[in-house]
């Protein structure tokens, strides 16, 4: 696959791992919780990879791997190409920039707009000084806000004036990767539109490349070129987002996908199989990590760990495709 | 698509026009809304200006004996003395009016000098604590632990006897000892600032830690740290009033209202105004700073609690 590929992918995951030793108490040691546990993923340039999974499956301790805050156990993390391994925190933050779920506390509450978003000019020293200025009202303009709002605090915003706030100071060092994690779901359901046009409409003009996290999956089905489906620290299905959203192949994918709430009253809460526990990912389950909520769990689940099996760009880690794939 | 992103600017100038108003002007409009902030800070103010303008206002000199003339009687006792001594005199005939005008300098200087050196004591620890977690955390929260298990009073009375009692002896050791509300206060707030995303945004921007630290976190938990700093400085004016009164704080023949406690105890009944006045100097100080800190509390934390 990687053959095929004449650029290499703005971002790329090989392997990587991340383990934290959580403590058990006093005088009892440390157990290990692989919060990340082999992922390799990859987002091609100029694309959108979804990112989906429930709470505490590792979406976030992956974004910070890929924004430089956490460094990765084992594996590497890849800038189109080039390994992160000797990268400091600046240089990385010049190629990868998040945009937080909460605007509320994404903005400092003491800081004006002006100072928010001209802030990674300072940090890195870029240009003239005097240009600067000039600089954040450019930024202010593209994502759609009065320069006059450069002298605001952000207690004088509405949660999208924020968001696009939040936006700007992401954008101003024309980053090629920007790590959305969330970026609508703190926000009325009558603003998620605008902010999710303005994304898209950005990612045109700008050339970005977005890894989009979200557990919103009619965001991810919006934006997104590929989906990623993370379950438990690994990703246990990756394809292009049409066949993933059409054909979902690893159960946990279909009975997300039919966790989707309908707007018919009706129709009630949908039946998803899944149980209501999440495995505690101090002590995962043997074989399949899924297997305990699998509807479609056999023997060999609880044994044997699946391998990652792919055909026409669409992997799935699931016994139950052992079958079709040879 | 390029028109999408351009139309929220005609939503925006509406927004504009509605605009909420600043964090300044809300601040102004709270402070100027809260009567015991106000009430403090007058006080405040007025003891300040009375501290400061002592050589003017101070009808004699507070240290100039007059042994034929002591223990005159204040105004209200005795209208003849309201001209030279308002206020009387004390044992060993000075003005007791000018003594009480320099008392205020002596507690205000001890009060804001001991919140200077415990608040930045402090301040460092707690931060350091909140912001790095784990084992600095550990260390400090230990150091913290001792520094509570030891009494102040004993503590301080010990080490008043060790170096001798002076004015410079009394601010440092308050101001070596009253740092735990600052450091207990100042960690559990960083705690909170530090896993805020906008800490998160300024890591992953490329921010290096102390920059972080003092530009990002400070300015946000600064409003608690000044009223943390009032509650000290109230605190430290008692200390130095009770050690005087016993006789380990500020000496003979500087005018410290505490130490004046300390002289007019034997005249206790037969001139009490002696204990009074310096008495109610003290209360009404320490009333002041913290009707101000309570307020302050009020007026800087948003969603008044």
């Amino acid at each position: 696959m990687k053959d095929a590929e004449i650029i290499a992918p703005a971002l790329e995951t090989d392997n990587v791992s991340c383990v934290f030793n959580v403590s058990q108490g006093f005088m009892k040691g440390t157990k290990p919780l692989r919060a990340i546990n082999g992922v390799s993923l990859q987002v091609p340039k100029g694309e959108v990879v979804g990112l989906v999974g429930e709470s505490g499956c590792g979406k976030s301790t992956l974004a910070n791997v890929l924004l430089g805050l956490q460094a990765p156990t084992t594996g590497d993390v890849r800038y189109s190409g080039t390994s992160a391994a000797g990268f400091s925190r600046k240089d990385v933050a010049r190629r990868i920039q998040p945009i937080f779920q909460d605007p509320y506390s994404s903005l400092n509450p003491t800081k004006t707009i002006r100072s928010i978003v001209s802030q990674p000019l300072r940090i890195h020293n870029v240009g003239d000084p005097s240009e600067w200025d000039a600089k954040v009202d450019e930024m202010l303009d593209i994502v759609g806000l009065p320069s006059r709002s450069a002298n605001n605090y952000p207690s004088q915003m509405s949660g999208g004036q924020r968001q696009r706030v939040a936006i700007a100071r992401a954008l101003i060092m024309r980053p090629e990767i920007v790590i959305c994690d969330e970026p609508t779901s703190a926000l009325d359901v009558s603003v998620q539109s605008q902010i999710l046009n303005l994304l898209q409409d950005l990612k045109d003009e700008l050339g970005l490349t977005y890894l989009l996290i979200s557990h919103n999956l009619a965001v991810v089905e919006h934006l997104a070129d590929r989906v990623a489906v993370m379950y438990l620290g690994r990703i246990v299905e990756e394809g292009p987002a049409d066949k993933v959203f059409a054909n979902p192949r690893h159960p946990y994918t279909k009975a997300l996908l039919e966790s989707v709430l309908t707007p018919d009253p009706k129709l009630g809460v949908p039946e998803t199989h899944l149980g209501a526990v999440f495995p505690n990912p101090i002590d995962p389950p043997s074989g399949c990590s899924f297997h305990p909520r699998c509807v479609a769990c056999m023997d060999i689940c609880k044994s044997k760990a699946p391998r990652p099996i792919s055909s026409e760009g669409h992997m799935a880690e699931c016994h139950l495709m052992e079958g079709d794939a040879q | 698509m390029t028109d999408i992103a351009h139309t929220p600017r005609s939503f925006g100038q509406i927004v504009d026009e509605v605009l909420e108003p600043s964090p300044m002007q809300k601040l102004r409009k709270r402070m100027f809304g809260n009567y015991s902030f106000l009430a403090g800070l007058v006080i405040i103010l007025l003891i300040l200006a009375v501290a400061l303008l002592a050589p003017l206002l101070a009808p004699h000199d507070p240290l100039e004996t007059n042994l034929s003339n002591r223990l005159t009687n204040p105004f209200w006792h005795d209208a003849k003395t309201l001209e030279e001594h308002p206020l009387g005199t004390d044992k060993v005939g000075r003005d007791y009016l000018s003594r009480l005008i320099y008392g205020a300098q002596i507690s205000l200087l001890i009060g804001v000098s001991t919140m200077l050196i415990s608040g930045t004591i402090g301040t460092i620890l707690g931060v350091t604590a909140g912001y790095f977690g784990g084992r600095v955390d550990m260390v400090i929260n230990f150091i913290i632990n001792t520094r509570l298990a030891m009494p102040v009073f004993l503590v301080a009375m010990a080490a008043v006897v060790a170096f001798g009692a002076s004015l410079t002896v009394v601010i440092l050791v308050l101001g070596l000892f009253l740092w735990d509300r600052f450091a207990v206060v100042m960690r559990s707030i960083t705690m909170q600032a530090r896993d805020l995303d906008y800490v998160k945004a300024a890591r992953a921007m490329g921010c290096s830690t102390p920059y972080i630290i003092v530009r990002e976190i400070f300015p946000n938990v600064l409003g608690s740290l000044t009223v943390v700093a009032t509650v000290e400085m109230a605190n430290a004016i008692l200390l130095e009033a009770a050690l005087s009164f016993l006789g380990f704080g500020v000496q003979a023949p500087t005018p410290s209202w505490g130490l004046m406690l300390n002289e007019a105890r034997e005249y206790m009944f037969f001139s009490p105004w002696l204990l009074a006045l310096p008495g109610t100097c003290l209360f009404f100080l320490v009333l002041a700073i913290n009707l101000f800190g309570d307020g302050l509390r009020d007026v800087t934390l948003e969603k008044g609690r």
